[in-house]
């Protein structure tokens, strides 16, 4: 049976379900099915509503998507029943419109094909600290995790190429509790060894996540190594996303703000007489909301110097006039418990190459640091001194504090490193990001100290050598 | 609950079977219907049904049953049981339908629910002041991409829709016939549900029994049947212009018209071609669904925020939750969803009728 129209096709099937009459076209649609002439009908949406065609005894009309090798079509299908079966008459309407696929069943798809891969198998608890792990059979050049160390303890992550918004998968994934791949990173114990991380989201009874149960694959393969390739140069330097600080700016600065300042006159009891434990506790909200604030400030500051273009400007800058000004930032702290900040003579400069703002940002930070860990009365002195010999420039901020131990002198320049674990004032990034700032700069800074002897804190610059 | 209720029901009914033994069927239905009573009572909800809701779907019910009645009265013209049909007078079907709701199954109320709030919907378009719709009938007119864009074909389809729904523009007298364009199942379903009351009323008021009637009524009924083409109803028209090729690339538009337009079922038809799921489900989805998924609906239909306002007006009749102080939200969720996000919403809605079923339950039992 052929129809004059090719987008028409006929067909007829028997009591029996069997495809006994059918147009070139409708034959080939049930032989690209697995089907042959004559035999049952085996495409799915059209046997159906045939079925349904033999057992009610009415004819119907419906839309039906019947896929061939190219894709799927859509056709407008009229069955009737008939004598000794049923009739097929199928109007095609064109290739279906495929709807965007779900994200996440790729993504599922990706993992699974990773998860098959060779590479050492790790589970995660929901704060994605290790649980168990198995090298299964893989060699490997460093200790493998312990039981509830936080993964990104023991992976460094690497950012890659931007893909579908996302730099690094893990991260955007664990928010979500979706499955990721493709998320380059290294063992921070040997930082030579590169992986790539995929992972499966655990699950409790309740459907909440539990945790993942993932792979790290060596980045042997050439798929691997071109990933791990493309991850941005130097980007294993940083741990945050590119744009990390303005998100964390615009996200957490402008309620900080208001936190500190309702705190601030909640506790000055502005708006009216106030019991003193509800303003001291307002005034608790404030120190909190402050302190906070100072670790946006740093963390949007980390974030800006781990850029691997980071610079600063090459300016004549007066290392005497800075530490006078940064001093008298930090004044009224200190006049607070009684310290006494003894800075160069008015009157008195030693010029050095800088940026100007970095440079009073170091001092403010040391300074700071020097009235923090001062006792009550004490002093604190900021010195300057040139080494015409080797082109620099020095200050030097010198405490009357409890000291630093030698074997520490280097781990406080170290992130998120305070002296005393419970020492809950500063951020742990100060001086971290004040050395690499000198540093940038050309420069540096050392201390130099011992338990009980105070500490001093030297910044030097190069010098310049063009001022009188 | 249980206790309170037999005490208030203790006079409906006989509690002991047939052996004497307890029947529990009577308080469970008692307590059943406490608990919906209590609910009326106490709703704060949206209502399921809007009187007007209520009166349509009686109506349209009751309308396709007298259709049904009078085919098979006539298919049965030519046998000896002419006389007997005759003797039970008109609206026989309609009657024990009546006295007999359970004969009507969910799937057939839930059917009719949809097919009435469709028409009660498009029958806003007679509502508006002559000169509104005279005014939108040009503007639909001046935009109609049937007119100005689309082959004969589509143009065609949407012509032969607005005559399947013609009737519904008006009120359809309870005692009347509606003409039964219902889709396949449920003209196969409502048939046997006419044999089988025209079956019970001549037995319990003409004593004629059923093995004596029953060869000529499911005779009739299965000539009824074999001779139904659904796609004489505006459900399958309404598809069949959905999936058309040259209708595809202007669904947005015509979903545009068919809100401002107030044809929901055009406009469930689009929205179901581009979801892939069932006229009937999308109509649902847009009658009775959540906001989201509403949402999501006419996000993969390419609706405007204007368009998604008109939809909502549409809508109004239907119960509160359209109200004019609920239309900001209803817009702040449709801005929010976007095309993959109204994907993955609807992706429970597509497959076949009985998987949909299935993972429907399953959701309703919670995670």
């Amino acid at each position: 049976m052929t129809g004059p129209d090719s987008a028409v096709l006929r067909g007829r099937m028997d009591a029996q379900g069997r495809l006994v009459s059918a147009d070139p076209a409708l034959l080939a649609l049930q032989i690209d099915a697995g089907g042959t002439a004559g035999g049952p009908l085996l495409l799915p949406g059209l046997a159906h509503l045939a079925r349904v065609v033999q057992r009610m005894g009415a004819a119907i009309s419906r839309p039906v998507t019947i896929g061939d090798t190219e894709g799927d079509r859509t056709f407008w299908v009229r069955i009737r029943p008939a004598a000794d079966g049923t009739d097929l008459t199928l109007l095609d309407q064109g290739a279906a419109p495929r709807m965007p696929a779900e994200r996440s069943g790729l993504t599922t798809l990706a993992v699974l094909t990773a998860l098959r891969g060779d590479g050492w198998a790790w589970t995660t608890d929901a704060a994605l600290c290790f649980t168990s792990f198995s090298a299964q059979g893989q060699e490997t050049c460093h200790d493998l995790p312990r039981v509830g160390e936080p993964l990104t303890a023991f992976f460094r992550l690497v950012e890659r190429e931007e893909v579908e918004g996302e730099r690094l998968p893990l991260l955007a994934a664990a928010l979500t509790g979706r499955p990721f791949s493709g998320q380059p990173a290294v063992a921070r114990a040997a930082p030579t060894v590169r992986y790539m991380l995929a992972a499966l989201p655990l699950r409790d009874a309740r459907g909440r996540l539990a945790g993942y149960r993932g792979k790290a694959l060596p980045a042997e393969t050439n798929a691997e190594r071109v990933a791990a390739a493309t991850a941005l140069p130097g980007a294993e330097l940083a741990d945050f996303p590119a744009d990390f600080g303005r998100r964390l700016d615009h996200a957490l600065r402008q309620p900080l703000g208001r936190i500190i300042a309702n705190a601030n006159t909640i506790s000055g009891q502005m708006e009216g007489p106030l019991r003193s434990d509800y303003a001291g506790y307002a005034s608790d909200i404030a120190v909190a909301g402050r302190h906070l604030l100072a670790l946006v400030d740093d963390l949007a500051d980390l974030q800006a110097i781990e850029r691997p273009d980071f610079t600063a400007e090459r300016e004549q800058v007066d290392l005497a006039d800075l530490g006078r000004r940064a001093a008298g930032l930090l004044k009224v702290r200190a006049s607070e418990r009684a310290i006494a900040i003894k800075t160069p003579e008015s009157g008195e400069t030693l010029f050095a190459i800088g940026e100007y703002r970095r440079v009073l940002q170091i001092l403010v930070n040391l300074i700071g640091n020097a009235v923090r860990y001062s006792p009550d009365g004490g002093e604190v002195w900021v010195r300057v001194d040139d080494d015409p010999a080797r082109h620099v420039a020095s200050l030097v901020v010198a405490d009357q504090g409890q000291g630093i131990d030698p074997a520490d002198h280097e781990r406080i320049f170290a992130r998120f490193e305070r002296l005393q674990p419970d020492d809950g004032a500063g951020t742990g990034l100060g001086l971290y990001i004040s050395r690499r700032l000198a540093r940038v700069m050309g420069g540096d800074i050392m201390v130099e100290s011992a338990p009980g002897q105070g500490a001093r804190f030297t910044l030097t610059l190069p010098l310049d050598g063009s001022a009188g | 609950m249980i206790g309170s209720s037999e005490s208030s029901y203790a006079g409906s009914g006989n509690g002991a079977g047939a052996n004497g033994s307890l029947s529990v069927a009577e308080p469970i239905m008692a307590a059943i219907r406490h608990c919906s009573d209590l609910d009326q009572i106490w709703q704060f909800g949206p209502a399921r049904w809007t009187d007007a809701l209520l009166s349509e779907t009686r109506a349209h019910i009751a309308g396709c049953l007298n259709t049904l009645e009078l085919a098979l009265r006539v298919e049965a013209e030519q046998s000896w049981l002419a006389v007997a049909l005759d003797a039970l007078g008109e609206g026989a079907c309609r009657a024990g339908a009546e006295r007999h709701p359970l004969a009507l199954s969910p799937a057939i109320i839930d059917h009719f629910r949809l097919r009435a709030a469709a028409a009660l919907l498009l029958r806003q378009r007679r509502q508006l002041p002559d000169e509104s719709a005279m005014a939108d009938a040009a503007h639909v007119t001046a935009l109609s991409p049937a007119l100005t864009m689309l082959p004969a074909v589509a143009a065609d389809a949407l012509v032969a829709l607005d005559l399947a729904m013609d009737p519904w523009h008006d009120p359809h007298p309870y005692a009347l016939p509606m003409r039964a364009d219902l889709p396949a199942e449920i003209y196969c379903e409502l048939c046997w549900v006419a044999v089988a009351l025209l079956m019970e009323a001549l037995d319990k008021r003409l004593s004629v029994e059923a093995v004596d009637c029953s060869p000529i009524l499911i005779r009739a009924g299965e000539t009824l049947i074999a001779r139904h083409e659904e796609h004489n109803g505006p459900f399958a028209r309404a598809a069949f212009i959905a999936s058309l090729p040259d209708v595809r690339p202007h669904a947005a538009l015509l979903g545009e018209q068919a809100a401002a337009g107030y044809n929901v079922l055009l406009l469930a038809a689009l929205c179901a071609q581009r979801g892939g799921i069932g006229v009937d489900v999308a109509l649902a989805v847009i009658i009775d669904g959540d906001e989201a998924e509403r949402a999501a609906l006419m996000r993969l239909v390419g609706l405007s925020d204007t368009g998604y306002a008109d939809m909502l007006a549409m809508l109004a009749p239907l119960g509160d939750e359209f109200a004019d102080a609920l239309v900001p939200d209803s817009m702040a969720m449709f801005r929010s969803t976007d095309i993959a996000k109204a994907t993955a919403l609807l992706a429970r809605r597509t497959g076949p009728d009985l998987l949909v079923a299935i993972r429907m339950r399953i959701d309703r039992t919670g995670a």
